[in-house]
């Protein structure tokens, strides 16, 4: 029988997500676009484009 | 086979993302963000070089720094992140240039056995959307996270 804490680390360890540090001096870019360009070059490709469902399957 | 990356760090919100490329160049730091679009639920990936000494960010800069598959390992680490703090998110990627483009595509090429297994991924001719083969060109790419 597996601890709880076992578990986590099982999880953990299965996980593909990376584990990423927090940088707070990141923060201040939060509601700035720094690639402006290359949203603006999106919204023009994706004008029109029917896309996928995003419920779940 | 174990895919060297570079370790990330992010923003609260996990939606912008800092690392850092060494290389032939010498030392690069990169930002990637995931911009909301007018589409809701859609964002679009977008990633470049930070010039520490202006603090601006280079969208256009080519680095050539000779460490691209590390690079773009990276970017697939923020994805998974991304989608994992957003999971009914859609996200797109296309280049500014048509080599851009290409770089992408062999980008997504060379995950595509990783990424298949968590994403449904797709490829844009024009306006529609394909499943995404490797070997065909296209104009951008559409990334769905897959529930299992």
């Amino acid at each position: 029988m597996k601890t709880e804490i076992e578990k986590k680390i099982e999880e953990f360890n299965k996980s593909k997500v990376p584990v990423v540090a927090i940088d707070p001096s990141l923060d201040k870019y939060q509601g700035k676009i720094l690639f402006p360009e290359k949203l603006a070059l999106a919204e023009k490709k994706l004008k029109g484009i029917k896309l996928p469902a995003t419920k779940k399957d | 086979m174990k895919i060297e990356k570079y370790h990330l760090k992010s923003d609260h919100t996990f939606t912008y993302f800092e690392f850092i490329s060494i290389g032939s160049k010498g030392a690069i730091r990169k930002m990637i963000e995931f911009q909301e679009t007018s589409i809701p639920n859609l964002y679009n990936l977008a990633f470049g070089d930070k010039n520490p000494e202006t603090a601006s960010i280079d969208d256009l800069a080519i680095s050539n720094n000779g460490d691209t598959q590390k690079v773009l390992a990276t970017v697939v680490d923020a994805l998974y992140v991304f989608f994992d703090r957003n999971p009914e998110a859609l996200v797109y990627a296309t280049g500014s240039t048509a080599s851009r483009i290409r770089l992408y595509r062999i980008g997504i090429t060379k995950f595509y056995k990783e990424m298949q297994d968590d994403f449904h991924l797709y490829g844009q001719i024009e306006n529609k959307l394909y499943v995404f083969e490797p070997g065909v060109s296209y104009d951008g790419f559409l990334v769905q996270r897959k529930f299992k």
